[in-house]
């Protein structure tokens, strides 16, 4: 058994060294020299070796609008959290804590939201600005970025918000106040002790997300405010400093580090386990309260459908200056654009279903796994994902690149889509593996050790009594990397090989060339694809979790 | 609690899963029977899609070789190149400006190749403009010139400046639609390059520079905020009425003009920069002779129409004619600035900082 246990530990920890700790090793190395270099390339290194230095580094330092950009970026990124924290909490809380009417309607609405790619949603707002010129705010400047990020952060922390209040149970808050607890000490002592993990993972990852854009802040961050990744990206892709770029890309990844481990140092002096029969979810059925948050979160739910609007406008028009909607209309952009990438389709469904399926089959085995006993080190696993969910998508892309080009990894570049698929697998991995373990969390050991008892083994245990309960998170988990994988586009110019053109890459090529109604176009078959399946898949995650309940 | 019948529900997922992975293997086997075959020339484009469809439609109607074209910009496309070598899956680079080319040489992307119909075309015009690469890694197979885009129902033709320096002047406060030369490194980067290079030439690098610096601050002044990525978004602002010029290759504003209806003409500027649009062989290229035909046709008579009917570009070689509204190269030559591309590609950042430090204050 023990040999078993060790053999499934080499492979798993394989599997993630070969596409997570090698790549980051590689692009950490490039940050030391002036041009890309892979680790698997030892005669270069051996080389160059004598050349590295701290130069890009001290460049940085010593470059006031550069070391501003990192200021300027974490500031960023705590606004962003705050604000998406403020407007979600209470559509949270209407979802999972009250008679809310249509909530299925509501959480779906607002999953269109996360399939929806950040350079169209920006491309709106520019829309807006240039064509209706009604909006209250300058759209390029801090106020404008800031809006439109946290506009695009809403529904994942609506998503984990839900979850977290969810995972409330009635019987703690009844039984303290039986016990003549005050509400204050209730709030401090049970519910936020309890809430406080799946809020935490939230906003870690919406601080992640905010810190580590690229497309949004490219378009509409103001000179006098600049975004590390932006200043990053221009440095490698209008100048070539490919070791200035990567020095200033690992310094954003130290300064996410560290948020990532003030995070997992919070949850763990916070965490709670509750045990026992009977989880019970009192749910507000107070007039007021319902209508209110009902309307609030219908608002709220309705941003994306204006988006989709504005979008499916664009796709169809023919001409479009400054007035309120198209002047002329056609059908032949979705035509036009599929003329130049036929595939497209294809390449899209294809890679972000595998990255899908392989995200959550990960996360699955190293959260059942570690909470098992048969995969060690639950934390490194987590870290490690987080890691490299807290690099840029570019900085993915560059990695894999410059690690796996080369005569005999270069087949998984160049000709199958492994690289880009495995790059959008961990790139996201951090979100499957929240959502599975917030799911696994609520699980109560006793269902645990029943099932490991009256079935026989840990296989029939994950079969019979695991994956039904955690299904809702594993289905929130392969969503969340399919739809995001969907509107990869820094990673996928750099990954994807010859005719596996994805419709998030050839949209942005149309649209960074000023063919607007053809990006569109594109974009909008994105949605088309993503919201069927988000809808389907609530409706599904609903039921199952009914029955299980 | 229920238990679900999940013996069989797992079975068809991982019998999903194995479809999904056949397909994906039998799409990259059977549809595209390897990454490309031997009738096809692989081409890395700084080009809007639409276009240049329709030009690499035209040379495999003509020679029936297919092209597969991977779009992007060309900081884009050239990383992909450095990071990629080793395993090269383009065959040539297509479009961008010289000064990118210049940079994205000293990475070793590219190798020299002598197209037979410019052979014997020096690497300068005029002995002072940069027109190919002397070791003939890069070579141009169009040019524009760079002046000024108008919005003619904003500015009248009386008002339109005549010289780059009266942009910098209070008359045309909040009608400037600015480059960043961060991210328009072909315009933004070269607009500033010229008037640096020309205050630096007039008055000494250390004068010039700071009067360069002025000027950078009055034209800003002038400038409508946000300050564009690329001369595209620029030309449809202006297009849209944000402001009323904007600084573009004189080609650009006909073609907006045509396509989306926008009151655009351009002008032609003293002290102007003729500017070489330009490809290249990569270095490794997988389909040499493709390649190799491929550029050569471009640089044929019938490619160098096609420049003119789709891009409305205009040609190099003799005997092709210009299109409505482009200029020839001794009508530019006499007024072209002796613009060094390489102290730009070598002085960006610098450049760059300047317009960084008059932006953000």
């Amino acid at each position: 058994m023990n040999v078993k246990k060790g053999f499934i530990n080499i492979l798993f920890y394989l599997f993630l060294i070969f596409f997570i700790v090698l790549p980051l090793i590689s692009f950490i190395l490039t940050s030391f020299y002036k041009l890309p270099i892979s680790i698997f390339d030892f005669s270069a290194i051996r080389n160059i070796i004598g050349t590295f230095s701290f130069s890009n580094y001290k460049l940085f330092f010593s470059n006031s609008y550069y070391m501003k950009s990192l200021e300027d970026t974490l500031i960023l990124g705590i606004a962003v959290t705050a604000v998406s924290l403020a407007i979600s909490l209470p559509v949270s809380y209407g979802l999972s804590r009250t008679t809310m009417k249509g909530k299925q309607v509501i959480r779906s609405l607002l999953m269109m939201g996360i399939g929806i790619p950040g350079f169209i949603l920006t491309y709106d707002f520019i829309i807006l600005s240039t064509d209706f010129r009604h909006l209250p705010f300058n759209i390029y400047s801090f106020e404008g970025l800031l809006i439109v990020m946290s506009l695009t952060s809403v529904p994942f922390m609506v998503m984990y918000g839900t979850l977290a209040l969810g995972n409330l149970d009635q019987r703690l808050i009844e039984s303290a106040r039986a016990n003549g607890v005050s509400e204050a000490k209730i709030f401090y002592k049970i519910i936020l002790p309890l809430v406080f993990p799946g809020f935490a993972a939230g906003m870690i990852i919406v601080f992640l997300l905010a810190t580590g854009s690229l497309s949004i802040p490219l378009l509409l961050a103001p000179t006098n405010f600049p975004i590390i990744t932006a200043l990053a990206y221009t440095q490698l892709f209008s100048f070539f400093k490919w070791g200035l770029a990567s020095a200033m890309l690992v310094l954003l990844l130290l300064v996410n580090i560290f948020a990532i481990i003030i995070y997992m140092v919070a949850i763990r002096r916070s965490s709670s386990t509750v045990t026992g029969k009977g989880f019970r979810i009192k749910y507000n059925d107070n007039k007021a309260v319902v209508i209110i948050l009902t309307l609030y979160s219908a608002v709220v739910a309705v941003l994306p459908i204006i988006e989709i609007v504005i979008l499916g406008l664009s796709a169809f028009s023919y001409r479009w200056i400054g007035t309120i909607t198209p002047t002329s209309y056609t059908i032949h952009n979705f035509g036009n654009a599929f003329a130049i990438y036929p595939f497209s389709i294809w390449s899209t469904i294809i890679t972000c279903l595998l990255a899908g399926l392989i995200a959550v089959a990960i996360s699955l085995v190293s959260t059942y796994g570690t909470r098992t006993g048969i995969i060690y080190g639950r934390r490194v696993i987590d870290f490690m994902a987080m890691v490299i969910f807290a690099l840029s998508n570019v900085m993915v892309g560059i990695s894999y690149l410059a690690l796996y080009s080369n005569s005999v990894t270069g087949i998984i570049v160049s000709d199958l889509p492994v690289a880009m698929i495995m790059g959008y697998v961990f790139a996201r991995l951090g979100y499957s593996i929240r959502s599975v373990g917030i799911s696994l969390d609520s699980v109560s050991n006793s269902l645990f050790e029943a099932g490991k008892i009256m079935l026989k083994g840990r296989f029939s245990n994950l079969l019979y009594v695991i994956l039904p309960l955690a299904l809702p998170g594993i289905i929130e988990g392969f969503l969340l990397v399919f739809v995001r994988s969907s509107i990869d586009y820094a990673s996928t110019i750099l990954l994807a090989p010859l005719n596996w053109s994805t419709l998030s890459l050839a949209s942005f090529s149309f649209i960074s060339t000023g063919e607007l109604s053809l990006g569109a176009a594109l974009a909008f078959i994105i949605i088309m694809i993503t919201l069927p399946i988000t809808s389907y898949l609530y409706v599904i995650r609903g039921r199952s979790f009914r029955e299980v309940v | 609690m229920v238990i679900l019948k999940t013996g069989s529900k797992v079975a068809i997922v991982v019998i999903i899963v194995v479809i999904v992975v056949v397909a994906v293997l039998g799409v990259d086997l059977y549809v595209h029977p390897s990454s490309t075959s031997k009738g096809e020339v692989v081409v890395y484009a700084d080009y809007g899609p639409t276009l240049a469809q329709k030009y690499f439609d035209a040379f495999t109607n003509d020679t029936g070789i297919k092209v597969v074209p991977v779009y992007g910009s060309m900081g884009d496309l050239v990383g992909k190149l450095v990071a990629s070598k080793g395993s090269e899956t383009a065959d040539v680079l297509f479009g961008g400006a010289p000064s990118a080319y210049i940079t994205a040489a000293t990475q070793g992307v590219f190798q020299s190749y002598t197209p037979p119909s410019i052979a014997n075309q020096s690497a300068y015009i005029g002995n002072h403009v940069l027109w190919r690469d002397p070791n003939w890694l890069w070579y141009p197979f169009t040019y524009a010139a760079l002046g000024i885009s108008v919005n003619t129902k904003l500015i009248s033709n009386s008002s339109v400046p005549t010289s780059w320096y009266q942009l910098s002047q209070p008359q045309y406060k909040g009608e400037i639609v600015m480059e960043n030369p961060t991210t328009s490194t072909t315009t933004g980067l070269g607009f500033f390059s010229l008037v640096a290079q020309w205050y630096m030439e007039k008055y000494g690098n250390t004068t010039g520079w700071t009067m360069f610096k002025s000027y950078v601050h009055g034209v800003l002044n002038n400038s409508v905020v946000p300050y564009q990525s690329d001369d595209e978004n620029a030309e449809v602002a202006v297009g849209t009425g944000t402001g009323g010029i904007t600084i573009d290759w004189t080609y650009i504003p006909t073609e907006y003009a045509t396509q989306n209806g926008y009151p655009l003409v351009p002008h032609l500027m003293n002290n102007t920069i003729l500017g070489p649009t330009a490809m290249a062989l990569v270095n490794g290229a997988p389909h040499q002779s493709n390649a190799q035909a491929f550029i050569n046709w471009v640089l044929s008579k019938q490619g160098q129409t096609e420049i003119g009917i789709v891009f409305d570009k205009p040609p190099i070689i003799p005997g092709v004619p210009i299109p409505a509204g482009s200029f020839s190269i001794s009508q530019i030559e006499p007024i072209a600035f002796p613009y060094n591309q390489t102290w730009t590609a070598d002085n960006a950042n610098n450049i760059t900082a300047v317009f960084n430090e008059y932006a953000s204050s």
